[in-house]
């Protein structure tokens, strides 16, 4: 299909007790496109991640990825899709290799798959070094090899560069620009590194208080509401929500 | 292969985690040899300062008896040191720096001639009351029983009596039938083996899986605490087998627990061992045999109770470890489940029969399905037919109830979401 939406947030509503988080959440992927949701703390980025990771369901309203509901056919989402969760850690007692070679026996690859991941996490030795005593930044790049060494559809990454030094930061941003233009692979992405978000992406939305205040391209974006950068933007929507 | 992968991925994540590994694991493996150590460096320590304590041997009496009691005290190891001297006991001692004194009194020897009992004085000084101290003048009391028996059977052999006749000129001999085979022993032999039967398997069913509650609850509450569940949920795999792989490596490690626990109790058993009472216990095997069903069809019974009762704690582990927000958390909340729930009964089924209680309580304890696992296993090594297949029948049914929330909440977001503390001591550090 040509026109396949790589993810279709439709109206989606989350209460957690009485509390609304998501108050009618819209927005479309292409696929392909690096897609950036940005938003200040606690605006919902992350609940609404974790609905499309099918890990938490909706209150309301709809939500597709390569046209397979969430909710009523998850088992087929979880196949098109890797989720690296915003707080995402290890297991201690495993290698970083015992770790890639457990994810490659669950998606049925080969060792041309675990090669391949070792190569993304760019750990060198200390790929059999037990996870327990990587810093933050190789946890990081471990999760984010094993996010893409399963050649997802779609890859969600909530804050991927989140607590990373420069180095790293600049490595994980490499490597996703890579896996998008080389793979195709469609990636869905939160940060708040404003910098991180106009070298990366081809489109973003703004998300306050549960629902998207703006979404385009960001040149557009910047044109249309007479700024410089996204940062003077991001606090002049915010201002004006 | 995924799921051998998964399971593979739990043993090497739980074996490591600390509170398995070193609970589990090496405790029993530690500690119960360690304990059997100290008891053991305890008791050789009381029999050594026996031999090194010297007695102040007071004979006041020097007749024959005495020094008859002189030389058996003697033959059984005891040091004396005799004296002749007339005195004040205490001054005595304090003059030859003893701390334990025998007094044997002038007529002692005369008394017992005459047919009186011959008295003898036990003098000891001590500043504290020590442990080893009492054990060492408990044991130079029996020593100068033990002499007195002798002493009196010399006598009667003297005088022509049969001692042991008189002693007890009554014998008695049961034979019980049980279920038409016929059990040549005391009653008191028969309760007893029954009762390390009735108790001791039980006692390992048990402990197996309450471990294995333990165990599953930390398999779940360490992908909390390491946040490595959400990710986990999102793999392309039914959560059936995710938690299928939490269930069998939990069951792994809950059996290689059971065998460390069984292999440091028997050293700790075997450090206190009676020889012969064993030889007496294994010269009863064969009857014994024939007492308590134990047929292979038992063993599969038992086999069957067993994993029924796994399945079931297991369940209680994984709800557990659900609900609660890390590993200390699920583990506590584990205990909380699976320790009321196993022990009333174990507790209360040790000392009566579920038919004599009051129908009330008889209700409370159906409720429990770890008395349906207690009357399983009594049935099974009773061979009580009926009773094993209703009491197995209600524990499926438990199973099916409580695997069935276990399943239910494991495939809901609750699993993420839900986070229940207990009190102060699961909170996490620095909040
Ligand atoms: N399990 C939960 N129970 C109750 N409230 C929750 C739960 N998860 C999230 N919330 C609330 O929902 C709101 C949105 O949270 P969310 O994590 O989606 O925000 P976010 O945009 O990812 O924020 P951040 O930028 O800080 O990561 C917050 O106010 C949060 O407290
Ligand atoms: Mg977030």
């Amino acid at each position: 299909m040509i026109n396949e939406k790589a993810v279709e947030v439709d109206n989606l509503t989350r209460y957690f007790g009485s509390r609304q988080v998501l108050r009618g959440l819209s927005f479309t992927v292409r696929p392909g496109e690096i897609f950036g949701l940005i938003g200040p703390n606690g605006a919902g980025k992350t609940t609404c991640f974790r609905i499309l990771a099918t890990i938490i369901k909706p209150s309301g309203g709809e939500a597709r990825i390569f046209g397979h509901d969430v909710v009523r056919e998850a088992s087929e989402v979880r196949r098109l899709i890797s989720y690296l969760p915003e707080e995402a850690g290890v297991y201690k007692n495993l290698s970083g290799l015992d770790f890639l070679k457990l994810t490659a026996r669950i998606y049925g690859g080969d060792s041309a798959m675990v090669d391949e991941a070792v190569a993304i996490s760019g750990l060198g030795d200390s790929i059999n070094m037990r996870m327990g005593a990587y810093s933050k930044g190789m946890r990081r790049r471990i999760l984010i090899a094993r996010a893409l060494m399963t050649q997802p559809k779609l890859a969600i990454l909530d804050e991927p560069t989140s607590g990373l030094d420069v180095e790293h930061a600049v490595y994980v941003r490499d490597i996703i620009k890579h896996y998008a233009e080389k793979r195709g692979i469609t990636f869905l992405i939160s940060s708040h590194n404003m910098l991180e978000v106009a070298y990366l992406c081809s489109r973003v939305a703004f998300i306050h208080r549960g629902a998207i205040i703006a979404e385009g391209n960001p040149e557009d974006l910047l044109k249309q509401h007479r700024v410089q950068n996204l940062e003077e933007l991001f606090l002049k929507i915010r201002e004006e929500a | 292969m995924s799921f051998a992968a998964l399971v593979y991925k739990e043993l090497k994540e739980l074996l490591m985690e600390r509170t398995i590994l070193i609970g589990i694991i090496v405790m029993p493996l530690i500690l119960f040899p360690m304990l059997s150590f100290s008891a053991n460096i305890g008791m050789s320590a009381a029999t050594q300062t026996m031999q090194e304590m010297s007695i102040l041997y007071i004979d006041e009496d020097g007749g024959e008896f005495s020094k008859l009691l002189q030389e058996l005290l003697t033959s059984y190891g005891l040091r004396l040191r005799i004296i002749n001297a007339d005195g004040e006991p205490l001054s005595l001692m304090s003059q030859y720096d003893a701390d334990t004194a025998l007094l044997v009194p002038r007529e002692f020897s005369e008394a017992i001639v005459a047919g009186k009992k011959g008295e003898v004085k036990l003098y000891a000084k001590t500043d504290e009351i020590s442990i080893s101290r009492l054990r060492q003048l408990s044991t130079l009391n029996r020593l100068l029983s033990l002499a007195g028996e002798t002493l009196g059977r010399e006598l009667a052999q003297k005088q022509g009596i049969n001692y042991e006749f008189l002693r007890t000129p009554l014998e008695a001999r049961s034979t019980i039938i049980i279920r038409g085979s016929i059990f040549e022993g005391s009653p008191e032999l028969l309760s007893q083996v029954f009762f390390s039967i009735m108790f001791g398997v039980p006692m390992v069913v048990l402990l197996v899986t309450i471990t294995a509650g333990t165990v599953a609850a930390t398999s779940v509450g360490l992908e909390k605490e390491a946040k490595t569940l959400e990710i986990l949920l999102t793999l392309p795999m039914s959560r059936m087998k995710i938690l299928a792989s939490k269930l069998v490596g939990s069951v792994i490690i809950a059996v290689i627990g059971a065998a460390a626990f069984t292999i440091g109790f028997s050293i700790y058993l075997g450090a206190f061992m009676n020889v012969g009472a064993d030889a007496a216990m294994s010269a009863q095997a064969p009857s014994m045999a024939g007492l308590i069903n134990i047929t292979p069809s038992s063993v599969l019974l038992i086999g069957i109770i067993l994993l029924l009762a796994l399945l079931l704690t297991l369940g209680l582990g994984i709800l557990a470890g659900t609900l609660a927000g890390d590993v200390r958390g699920g583990q506590q909340l584990s205990g909380l489940f699976t320790g009321p729930l196993i022990f009333f009964p174990f507790l209360i089924l040790l000392f009566t029969d579920l038919e004599a209680l009051p129908p009330t309580a008889q209700l409370a304890l159906m409720a429990d399905p770890f008395t349906h696992m207690l009357q399983a296993l009594r049935a099974a090594l009773s061979g009580d037919l009926t009773l094993v297949a209703t009491s197995l029948a209600a524990m499926a049914l438990f199973v099916v109830l409580i695997l069935g929330v276990a399943a239910w909440l494991f495939s809901g977001e609750r699993l993420v979401t839900m986070k229940i503390r207990l009190g102060k001591a699961a909170r996490e550090p620095y909040t």
